[in-house]
Parts: structure tokens; sequence; C-alpha cells
């Protein structure tokens, strides 16, 4: 994991600003994708909303960074936060859902968002919202300067994920998941925990939300109103492992990389990200991050197996 | 002295009474054993006393505690841990993973443990040592790293015994521990009980199909029909009480 994160910071080295934004467009689905699955993953709860909590935490640094002029660092907090707190509320109400009619009800609070920035007007509807040039403390930032603060911020924030999950409170999650039965009578209190989990997930996309504006410069309805926001984060889950923070990973590139190495073929990429979700559906239901583990573990095997075969020989 | 006390414990299920007037009393440090025929109402007793349901009427008390007033995760704040008849474990987690998740009654300090700060870690190397003590005690050292979905149902049952142990409870409500368990596991397990209640001096109600199990590791015995206490007393009192032959053998003719 650690020469994964080194490969990143040096990167910028060796590739064009395009590539540098590219992969920025990669660290910004990752996040929000992690967002989503210490929910859908890791706590069992399916959302097909966590759009609503992106374009919140878009919209939160946008309008601050307009009125207030507040530059990035700032705004991804504020962004993080925002998205927090209606996540909390969210939370609370959709406590006695699951399953399905909870992926509606998220889909619900995906559109009202979506209308709201339509109609509203400090929304500025389809004409928009363009963010002052991104700076912290007066440093301007570039592509690669850019590229950097959503490369580390990813990288924090994996981090943090990765602490939670291992931690008692993850455990908790997945105990919520896996039995609510015996996850209370170990003294689990459901109606926090599913709280919490929504809260953190709302917060982290909220963020990808905010590097998402400051990564575009420009907010507008027509971008963040769209409910196939929403589902490309849950295909991203989906695809990459359910429960897994490699998963998010492996997801979130899938997601933009897949359309953008298809571009001149439109249509197609749609399609075939929809022939891609039924395949792991159908063939890995864990996921990428299961099947390349799997792969992983049989070649290390076959490796493994022959150098003893090695030593045997030598012995003889 | 912290006694439960269940007094007149009634439930119904629309028209379907599933307990009447039921009193149970597990005096602190004894093995009270609970029996009845199939659909004698031994589950949503347990189920009572765990919250997972109201009753209608009827107190149930642990010590100076009002358990009517708690939520089912509070339940175990007060010591008091339950197994589950048909396994409820957390099953593509490791077993270790299951006994920390019983543990969640000591989880300390959440932003502590969200953040991976060093008391928290220590904290955690700490649970990890009891968990591993936990299943020498209930023999699957062994096993201690492995799905349990992929493990043999009497290990299962062991599992789920010793989620609950996590708790360090003073109370331990047993659903049917060795039921489906062979004569072997049985006995194995009629060891590890006794040994849970006098070694560590937990308190244990046992609801059990096994008679073996019941009249050599229980004290005093309830027994339930319908809903309704029909008896109670030692093993020898309840093995000669006609009240509990004609249940258990009024069943057998019907069948």
């Amino acid at each position: 994991m650690a020469g994964f994160f080194c490969l990143l910071l040096v990167l910028p080295l060796f590739i064009q600003g395009f590539y540098a934004s590219l992969l920025t467009m990669t660290f910004i689905y990752i996040i929000a994708a992690i967002g989503v699955n210490i929910l859908t993953g890791f706590t069992g709860l399916v959302t097909v909303g966590h759009g609503g909590f992106f374009a919140i935490g878009a919209y939160t640094t946008a309008l601050m960074g307009k009125y207030l002029g507040v530059s990035m660092l700032p705004g991804l907090f504020a962004g993080g936060i925002t998205a927090g707190v209606v996540g909390f509320l969210l939370g609370i109400i959709f406590l006695r859902l699951s399953g399905a009619f909870l992926a509606i009800g998220t889909l619900g609070f995906a559109f009202a968002i979506g209308s709201i920035l339509n109609n509203w007007s400090i929304f500025e509807g389809r004409e928009g919202i363009s963010l002052p040039h991104n700076s912290i403390a007066g440093l301007k930032f570039g592509d690669v300067g850019l590229y950097y603060f959503c490369a580390i911020t990813m990288i924090f924030l994996i981090l943090f994920a990765n602490s939670l999950i291992k931690s008692s409170v993850g455990r908790a999650f997945t105990a919520v998941r896996d039995s609510e039965r015996a996850a209370e009578s170990s003294g689990i209190n459901l109606r926090f925990y599913k709280t919490l989990s929504f809260t953190i997930s709302a917060a982290l996309t909220g963020m990808a939300g905010a590097l998402f504006a400051h990564h575009t410069n420009y907010v507008s309805s027509e971008t963040f109103g769209d409910s196939w926001l929403s589902v490309d984060f849950l295909v991203a889950v989906v695809v990459g492992g359910q429960a897994s923070l490699a998963g998010s990973i492996l997801g979130g590139a899938f997601v933009v990389l897949l359309p953008y190495y298809l571009s001149e073929y439109r249509d197609f990429a749609f399609i075939l990200k929809g022939v891609v979700l039924i395949l792991v559906l159908l063939f890995a239901p864990a996921g990428l991050s299961d099947l390349l583990g799997r792969l992983y573990r049989k070649i290390l095997g076959k490796i493994v197996r022959g150098q003893s075969d090695v030593s045997c020989n030598l012995r003889d | 002295m912290a006694n439960l006390m269940a007094k007149g414990v009634s439930v119904h299920f629309g028209g379907v009474r599933a307990l009447s007037d039921v009193n149970v009393e597990v005096p602190e440090g004894s093995i009270i054993g609970l029996i009845g025929p199939n659909g004698a109402g031994k589950t949503t007793f347990f189920n009572c006393l765990s919250r997972f349901l109201s009753c209608d009427k009827g107190t149930i008390t642990y010590g100076d505690k009002d358990l009517r007033r708690c939520s089912p995760h509070n339940i175990v704040r007060l010591g008091i841990a339950r197994t589950f008849q048909n396994i409820n474990l957390f099953k593509t987690r490791t077993v270790l993973d299951n006994i920390l998740i019983g543990m969640h009654r000591h989880i300390g300090n959440l932003v502590s443990a969200t953040l991976s700060l060093p008391g928290a870690l220590r904290h955690e190397r700490s649970m990890r040592r009891r968990a591993e003590e936990i299943a020498e005690l209930l023999g699957m050292k062994t096993e201690i790293n492995e799905i349990v979905r992929n493990l043999p149902y009497g290990i299962q049952k062991r599992v789920e015994m010793g989620r609950a142990l996590a708790a360090e409870p003073q109370l331990l409500l047993l659903d049917e521990p060795v039921a489906g368990c062979n004569e072997e596991e049985t006995s194995e397990l009629c060891k590890i009980v006794y040994s849970i209640n006098h070694d560590q001096k937990i308190t244990i109600l046992l609801v059990e199909h096994d008679m073996s199990m019941v009249m050599s590791v229980c004290k005093y015995i309830y027994v339930l029909d319908f809903g309704k206490n029909i008896a109670e007393g030692t093993p020898a009192e309840i093995q000669s009480n006609p009240a509990v032959i004609e249940a258990y053998l009024g069943e057998q003719n019907a069948a």
C-alpha cells in the first residue's frame, strides 16, 4: 500500500497535464466510492442517493468560494461537514428502512437535491456557479497542484477508513450488517451505529464533491442533479468489491477510466458498464478486488510450490 | 444480590397466548433449567428477558433494575448475555472477530478507537488476549482465525457461547446450547457450562431439550407447557412429577 501511495506522489513527474487531471478525477471517485462502501459494503445499507451528498459538498465549497472568498482547504472541510450533518439527519429519518426500501428512499433524496438545485435561485440552476481560481493561502494551484491536493486528501481518507474499519467501530458496522439480533444482544446500539455510518459515509462523499467542484471550477445542476452520479458510485462499490477498500479503489478507477477510454463510442461505454456489472454480480459477487486477490494467491501459490520443488531437488 | 425475577409474565401474538402468568426466579450463582415440550414458550420467554419482545403483563427485574425499561442493547450492560437457539453469528467473520464483537460493551473511547490512537491499540491488544482466553476455555483455540461459516455446527455453537461470554456477564441465558450436537459434543459442552458456573461464578439460565444435560447440570428446574408453569423443583422431583410426565408422554402419545 505504501508503494502505491509513493507511486501516486511521483507520477506527475512523468505524465502530462491532461492525464494528471484524469487521475485527479479518479481519486475523487475513489473517495466517493469509499464513502458509499462504508454505508453499503460495511454496514449493509444500500444507498442510491450519494450523488446528493456529492452535490452538497460541491455546492458548499462553491457558494463559500463565491460569496465569502473561502479557499480550497476550508471549502473541503466545510463540504464534508455540511454533507455529514445532512447525512446524520437523513440517517435518523431512514433508520427504519432497509434493503430495497432504503435504496428507493435514498434515490428520492438524490432527486430532491437535484430539484432543489434547479429551482432555488441561490444555486443558479443550469446556469451554474463558477468558482474562483483554486488556491490555498494565496498560492495558486494548476492541474498538477490539484492532483497533489486530491492525492494527499485521498491518501489521508484511505488511511482514516482503514483505521475505522479495523477498529471496534468498524466491527460494530459489520455486526449490524450480518445480524441485527446478535449485534443488539452484544450491546450494539443499532440506531447509533446506523446513524454514525450514514454520517461518516455522507461526509466522505461530500468531501469528494467539494474536490470535484474545484476540479471543474464550475458547478451546475446539469452535473449534480443527475441521479446517474449516485448509480455510478454504487456501481464502483459493487464492481470493485463490497466491504473492501482496495475494491473501492478499483471500482472508482473503473467508473472513471472506462468511459474515458471508450469516449469515442459514447453509448457503448454505457452498455459495457452495465455488462461488466452483470458479469461481476454473476461470477464474482465479492467484486474485482476479491477476484484479483484470489488470482494473486493462486499465482503466488504456484511460485512458492515451484520454489519448494527446486529446493527439494537441491537437497537430492 | 442480583437475582433475576420474572413474575406473572404474559405475552400474546394476536389470539395466541404464548405465555400466560409465567414465574421464574434465578438466584445469583445458580444454574437453573427451563424445560418443556416444543412450543411451550421457552424461547418466547427468553426473548422477553432480552427485550426482543415486550411482555403484555408481569414484571421482570434483575437486582433492582426493571428490565422492561431497557432497550435490547442495554440488557448486556446490566450484565446479562444470551445465546440463540438457531445460531445467530457474524458468519462471514472469524471466530476471533465474533468474540471481539461480543466485547462491544467494553469498547472504550469511540474517537480514539476510530483513529487507532495508541491507547485504543493497547486496549485492542488486551481485548484480543482476552478473546484468546475465551476461545481456549471453550476448546476452540485452533479454530480462532477460521471463518465461522466454514466451521462444523458443534463449534459454531461454542462460538455463540464465546460471543456471549465475551461481554463478561454475571448472568448467562443459554438457549439450547447442545441442540443438534452429537453425544461427545454434548458431554463436552456440559463440562464447559458447569465450569462457567462453578469457576467463573456466572449465573446460568438454561433452556434445553437434552434431558441428560439438564438433569446433570441444573440444581433447580422450571417446566413450561402451553405457555404456563406446570412444575418446578429439583431434578429428582421433576423426574417423578406426574404433570411433567404427562406433558412429555402425552405429546408422544399424540404423535
